[in-house]
């Protein structure tokens, strides 16, 4: 074992840190309560600018389509001081970034790539992902949006749901239906869609804590371009599960929880409960350790699944671990703030009385977008118990 | 960066596993804790040939001179097949010998270890349970002088070991609990007050005045005894460090020690899942493999998840023994809780997925089951570390 890095590895940190140091943006909060927001959208503009000057946008993407080439060891690093600094994320285009950008490296057009990796990169449009339907949720290959060819078009109809960020964005990466009869994995194509494309109709969706950040999608007769097909006719589920299989390091995700848990430690030690500081109450000090250990477990498993790339081994289901206990800790960090503000645990933002103006009944309402998205807790045990550890397959 | 074990590691893992396979199978381990026997010091023998007992020992005195993560390697497997061997407690006193003693004392006690001829302990907990100087009852007080010590028992052979001078014989009186494998134990380490500190003392387990009393624990295969010591006299040269000084020493001793009990009980947690998740696949119900219903799958996927964390802590401290001990005290306790809530929960969920069967002497569950129960509150219960986890920030 070695928890030290090269000299080059430490060189990359301090250049990473004196960047974080000269160009961070004023008000910059990246702990994961968004209504306090990152900076303004002119700083945050400047702020991607300057991240593409040093390649750190799409830094784990090959250079030949503008990306960083960043190594593995990198792409940690520089993960974990932006997290550590709670800088903004690492680029504007996020949905572009996490999902489209991979798949079009792996499976783009060389026109399809110098079309929409720039403007991703750039931070000049948003994407979003077309993937869950009404009828199409953890079992997302039993999606009926239905694609049939028509000259160069396909012509999409049907609904799909869940859909973050529909509102703000100018494309689509989508998955259809375009064979009916070849097995449910076998019949779906991936699809780029712009979304003023005529037939296309956005319907924002009320979240449980107010606010809007999905939508639902109806497409009626939507045309999209042949020479938008992302990789072949059919070929939809591959391109899909390569994009998933593309998030690697949790190491962003230990330090948003880290930064979590020191604001949960200092809330225990300004709030009471029965007559003394919630942070000397038993119960509360046990929750607040027990929090600690599985964010430390969270960041080491991930050292150990970054060892296992390292030396050449493929990483499979051992990334759900990871996002199980993210699951139990964003859940108990919302329920516990409340448990340490006692009966001011009910007030909301706005309240007179109201602690920090109800920043932790936010968590506690805002749990689910990490949590559900990108597969439940349910599934993700699924794919730990059915791949880790070989138990029989769930469907029937 | 690299969060894992090296070739030559491996090789020692499949080494202990071929031996433990060979040796202890589980069957073995039944069949003994149905009636507990006295350490196999053949046995023994056998495994100090192969380097276990002395794998940190300097090679000067007869070890491999490796490290702490070597250790856990042993320990995680040792777990695996519930091995009833006194390792970790032979390896706590070995380094507290080499923390505390100086050259002579080295010279005494560690080539013996090594060797696997002397069996080693430390006993520091007492009645109380509580781990604390303060809380200490047993003494250590100056011997009376030669001429009056000769009348005491066997005072006059002690006290012309090791040629120091009469007047500096210590004279113990007191009573360890829950002492590992004392029973076993040639050489028993024992924590006592002296002056206004601690100091330990090396005891032989033949001294007059030291008398074991093995007790009956939930878990035969982690033996442990009541150590009481009656007017036991020692020369100066038992003491281990300077008078009353000890104590930051056993403290250390006890943070790597919770680091080889937590890789143990990884290693039990994973030997448990493991056998949970066989039967599941085998054994069928409603017209299917009970690993199937969600029911099943997804309380061992959450198991899995609690290893593997456990594991990930486990390996850290063990790295952090000997490369950042400021942070070992700290993930030691991380450690112990997480293996502890692990194991507790997979030898519980051994049983539950074997149903009725598990319930059974013959069925292994109830071997895991009792080993997390018992371990679950052996050096110190989840409650006790996470509390630690928070004191040490403050």
């Amino acid at each position: 074992m070695d928890f030290t890095f090269t000299p080059e590895e430490e060189r990359f940190r301090a250049e990473v840190r004196a960047f974080i140091r000269d160009h961070l943006p004023k008000g910059a909060s990246g702990d994961g309560d968004l209504e306090s927001g990152f900076a303004s959208l002119p700083a945050l503009y400047k702020w991607n600018q300057d991240l593409l000057t040093k390649g750190w946008v799409g830094f784990n993407w090959p250079k030949e389509v503008g990306g960083g080439g960043g190594s593995l060891v990198e792409q940690m690093i520089l993960k974990e001081e932006m997290a550590r600094h709670k800088a903004p994320p690492l680029g504007i285009s996020y949905m572009g970034l996490a999902w489209v950008g991979p798949a079009l490296i792996k499976y783009g057009t060389d026109e399809q790539k110098q079309e929409h990796i720039p403007p991703i990169l750039r931070g000049e449009l948003q994407w979003c992902t077309g993937y869950s339907e009404p009828g199409a949720g953890s079992d997302l290959a039993s999606l009926q949006c239905k694609g049939v060819r028509d000259g160069d078009d396909y012509v999409v109809n049907g609904q799909k749901i869940w859909t973050s960020l529909a509102m703000w964005s100018q494309w689509m990466i989508l998955l259809v239906r375009t064979d009916p009869n070849a097995a449910k994995h076998l019949g779906i194509t991936c699809l780029l869609a712009r979304m003023d494309t005529p037939g296309i109709t956005v319907k924002p969706i009320k979240e449980m804590n107010g606010g809007t950040m999905f939508a639902e999608v109806f497409f009626d007769d939507v045309r999209v371009p042949v020479a938008n097909r992302l990789g072949a006719e059919g070929q939809g589920w591959d391109v899909t599960k390569d994009a998933l299989a593309n998030e690697r390091s949790s190491i962003g995700d230990v330090w948003a929880l880290k930064h979590r848990l020191e604001g949960l430690k200092e809330l225990a030690s300004r709030c009471r409960r029965r007559g003394r500081r919630a942070l000397d109450d038993p119960g509360i000090r046990q929750r607040l350790a027990r929090m600690e250990t599985q964010v430390e477990a969270m960041r080491l498993n991930g050292l150990r699944f970054l060892t296992k790339q390292l030396r050449g081994e493929p990483l499979g289901a051992e990334t759900s671990i990871n996002k199980l206990i993210r699951a139990r800790v964003e859940i108990e960090s919302g329920r516990l703030a409340r448990d340490i503000e006692g009966t001011y645990g009910v007030l909301a933002k706005k309240s007179p009385h109201a602690i920090d103006d109800g920043k932790w009944q936010r968590v506690m309402l805002g749990w689910p977008p990490y949590v559900i998205g990108g597969g439940t807790p349910n599934i993700q045990k699924n794919v730990i118990a059915e791949r880790l550890l070989g138990l029989p397959h769930d469907a029937p | 960066m690299d969060f894992g074990f090296t070739p030559e590691q491996e090789q020692l893992r499949a080494q202990v596993r071929r031996f433990l396979d060979a040796e202890l199978p589980l069957d073995r381990i039944l069949e003994w804790s149905a009636k507990p026997q006295p350490l196999d010091r053949a046995l023994w023998k056998r495994l100090a040939e192969l380097g276990w007992p002395g794998i940190t020992i300097p090679e000067a005195h007869g070890g491999l001179g490796l490290g702490c993560e070597d250790l856990i390697v042993v320990f995680e497997e040792m777990g695996k097949s519930l091995a009833p061997l006194p390792l970790l407690a032979v390896d706590a006193a070995a380094t507290a010998i080499r923390l505390l003693g100086d050259d002579a004392q080295r010279a005494a006690h560690l080539p013996g270890i090594a060797a696997g001829e002397t069996i080693a302990t430390i006993a520091v907990l007492e009645e109380s349970d509580v781990l604390a100087p303060d809380a200490m009852t047993t003494r250590a007080r100056p011997a009376e002088s030669a001429g009056a010590a000769a009348t005491t028992r066997g005072g006059g052979a002690t006290a012309t070991r090791g040629g120091a001078a009469a007047g500096d014989d210590v004279v113990l009186d007191g009573a360890k609990l829950f002492v590992p494998d004392a029973q076993s134990a040639d050489l028993i380490l024992v924590a006592a007050r002296e002056q206004d500190g601690v100091s330990l003392f090396a005891v032989p387990a033949t001294a007059p005045g030291v008398r074991v009393t093995p007790l009956v624990v939930v878990d035969p295969t982690k033996p442990a005894a009541e150590v009481h010591l009656d007017g036991v006299r020692l020369p100066a040269s038992a003491r281990l460090g300077a008078a009353g000084s000890a104590w930051p020493a056993i403290v250390r001793v006890l943070d790597r020690m919770t680091i080889g009990l937590a890789a143990e009980m990884v290693g039990a947690a994973d030997a448990a899942l493991a056998m949970a998740v066989e039967y599941a696949k085998v054994r069928r119900q409603f017209g299917s493999p009970i690993g199937r219903f969600q029911g099943v799958k997804h309380r061992c996927a959450e198991l899995l998840v609690d290893v593997e964390s456990a594991r990930s802590l486990v390996y850290y401290g063990a790295w952090a023994v000997e490369q950042a001990p400021d942070e070992a005290p700290s993930y030691a306790a991380m450690a112990k809780a997480a293996a502890s809530e692990a194991l507790d929960a997979a030898g519980e969920e051994c049983i539950q997925i074997h149903g009725a069967i598990g319930y059974t002497w013959e069925c292994h569950a109830h071997l895991f089951y009792k080993r997390g129960r018992h371990c679950h509150v052996w050096m110190g219960a989840p409650d006790e570390h996470y509390e630690r986890v928070l004191v040490l920030q403050e």
